[in-house]
């Protein structure tokens, strides 16, 4: 089941958030697990024989490791916390990389046995965190259920926000089921799947006609381009937008996964911008644990080499992620130590403009099957390779589009709302609220007439 | 051991046997969805010999787009045979998939295009409900998935195991 198809928002969602509003408040844990559950083996079942092997492995991981702890047993403590993470590393590695490594030494893909469970990377991240945080003493090992919410819990599992076990803590501690919270969650619900559904869809139109020809005109490859980095963006913070919507339906805030990334005006700007919470997870358990920058500009550079292969790794098992990440690292290891002092002189929208263009190209890696793909593409963006004539169609078609999309991309219409909201326009409230119905109505619709398309970082 | 307490023990056994039990969960799996190398050619030569194909047509493309909603495009191979006539039942489907992700997609298309079939005689065509009802056969072995209505469907799921 995903947040954009017709059985979750006119049959989970309001069945799910009625009943947690009614029942008593003891069973809500308890209730809000039930529904997790249902909301996993909806996709498939057998995704619960994995996370309660993994949860069941990481409780007692916990336990052993906090036990050691207290006895005064530092050595055995950190032996059980590495051979827990390693454990979990194991199984992300297993299902998601396995058949990469054999395609490297030309074997024929394996059976896994199960299917590649929902969210694998992100309940990884999620297990790592606590491990960590438990070991470090940030936190003690939760009560069992506390936990299970904590890895299953259905706004967040299937692609983040990634929420640190330590935050998640802090939520459990100030659930708060207000008219307020409750109306910004289905606000920032609707938002995000007005995002996913009248402009990401409209965008992946006009990327998969370009991405998926023969030959592509120069203009066309800009276009396509252009498409994809919108598209993903207004994908990917839509599903963010409509996790974090759901959370807070339920009481739960959790933390802003996207600020107008591509008003970035380097690429370490970019990157505090752009998926937040895997930012923050790559600094909390990657970064600073290996020195972070204070340690002189040559292991920071390192650092950073290790935090940017980790973030291409991650997202997917193929070089060309490898290769995206490793130019985002070539960029912001020239920002650390020369670039910036140099870009600070130039105009900041000069600046932004350029960081939108370096990380258009890298989205080229990004969406590419192959490097050879890659190539080729980045090819036709420069004129090389070049052929068709569909350019001028392409353009006319979808210019008024992309200029929305690059214009919703902005912070503007977010700081009118806000200016609005602030100055407490009572006759506003009404309209605000007819406008939200309109575009869930319009996205409904799109749901039932559109072929469904699941979420970008669903895959991931 | 230095203050190795039974609780430590207890924790140690039981999180490693977790671990040891996914991992065999996992191998048994696998053992049972192996992906077989055998060309599309051979299985289908060998289930079309097990059964009579008498009431069935060959299939294409646009054919099994129209009966299972899926686009041939996506699958390693398609073989299917489907009813002459709309008075009968009998039907064969052999997909073998590019991806072992796709086996829930391809099942779901049978489902349903069987949950159609059974609606569309349901109340005036006994035999061929009973066949529907009572003669298919589902059969998902890792990259191959074997769809069959047919009053031999046991023999045909023999050969295409046999075949892989």
């Amino acid at each position: 089941m995903a947040f954009n198809q017709l059985i979750f928002v006119c049959l989970f969602l309001p069945i799910s958030a009625l009943l947690y509003r009614v029942i008593p408040q003891k069973a809500k844990k308890g209730y809000l697990i039930f529904a997790s559950l249902v909301f996993i083996a909806w996709g498939n079942i057998s995704d619960l024989i994995y996370l309660f092997a993994v949860i069941l492995f990481n409780f007692f991981t916990a336990k052993q490791m906090q036990r050691f702890k207290n006895d005064g047993q530092a050595k055995a403590a950190r032996f059980v916390l590495i051979s827990g993470l390693a454990a979990d590393i194991a199984f992300l590695a297993y299902f998601k990389y396995f058949n990469f490594f054999r395609s490297i030494f030309g074997l024929s893909k394996a059976s896994f046995g199960l299917a590649v469970p929902i969210g694998i990377s992100f309940v990884t991240f999620s297990l790592i965190s606590f491990l960590c945080d438990v070991y470090r003493e940030k936190e003690d090992v939760p009560r069992f259920f506390d936990f299970v919410l904590y890895i299953t819990f259905f706004p967040k599992i299937t692609s983040g926000p990634i929420v640190s076990y330590n935050e998640f803590m802090r939520m459990l501690e100030n659930v708060s089921i207000t008219r307020q919270n409750v109306n910004l969650g289905i606000e920032q619900f609707i938002t995000g799947l007005a995002k996913k559904m009248l402009l990401a869809g409209n965008l992946s139109i006009l990327f998969t006609a370009i991405s998926t020809a023969g030959q592509r005109t120069a203009l066309e490859a800009w276009l396509g381009a252009l498409g994809y980095t919108f598209m993903l963006y207004f994908d990917f913070s839509g599903y963010s937008d409509m996790a974090i919507g759901l959370g807070k339906l339920f009481g739960y805030t959790m933390p802003q996964n996207f600020d107008h990334p591509y008003t970035a005006v380097n690429i370490g700007d970019f990157w505090r911008k752009w998926h937040i919470s895997l930012g923050a997870f790559f600094k909390n358990y990657v970064y600073i644990p290996l020195g972070g920058n204070r340690k002189g500009d040559k292991r920071t550079v390192f650092n950073l080499f290790v935090v940017f292969l980790l973030t291409g790794i991650w997202h997917g098992a193929n070089f060309t992620f490898i290769v995206w990440g490793l130019y985002h690292f070539v960029f912001n290891a020239a920002e650390r130590l020369f670039l910036d002092k140099v870009m600070n002189k130039v105009p900041k929208i000069v600046r932004r403009c350029l960081t939108f263009f370096v990380v258009m190209i890298g989205w080229v890696f990004f969406f590419s099957d192959s490097l050879k793909d890659a190539f080729v593409y980045l090819g036709n963006m420069f004129g090389i390779g070049t052929g068709g004539s569909a350019g001028g169609y392409y353009l006319f078609s979808f210019i008024i589009l992309l200029l929305i999309a690059a214009f919703l991309s902005l912070p503007v219409l977010r700081n009118v709302i806000n200016n609005i909201k602030r100055q407490k326009y009572t006759h506003y409230f009404p309209v605000h609220a007819i406008i939200m119905v309109v575009i869930f109505l319009l996205c409904v619709a799109c749901m039932v007439s559109d072929t469904y398309t699941s979420f970008l970082y669903a895959a991931f | 051991m230095k203050n190795l307490t039974s609780k430590n023990i207890i924790f140690g056994v039981l999180r490693w046997g977790i671990f040891l039990a996914f991992v065999v969960v996992l191998i048994v799996f696998a053992s049972q969805n192996k992906i077989s190398k055998a060309p599309m050619k051979e299985v289908s030569s060998a289930v079309s010999k097990s059964i009579d194909l008498k009431k069935m047509q060959k299939g294409n493309d646009s054919s099994f787009k129209r009966l299972y909603g899926l686009d041939s495009a996506e699958f390693e191979s398609v073989f299917l045979y489907w009813p002459k006539s709309n008075m009968d039942a009998e039907e064969l489907l052999i997909v073998q998939l590019k991806e072992i992700d796709q086996q829930q997609q391809v099942k779901d298309a049978i489902e349903a295009r069987l949950a159609t079939q059974k609606k569309s005689f349901d109340g005036y065509g006994v035999e061929q409900y009973a066949l529907l009802t009572d003669s298919s056969v589902v059969d998902v072995q890792g990259n191959y998935i074997l769809f069959v209505v047919h009053k031999d469907c046991s023999k045909a799921d023999a050969a295409f195991r046999e075949a892989l």
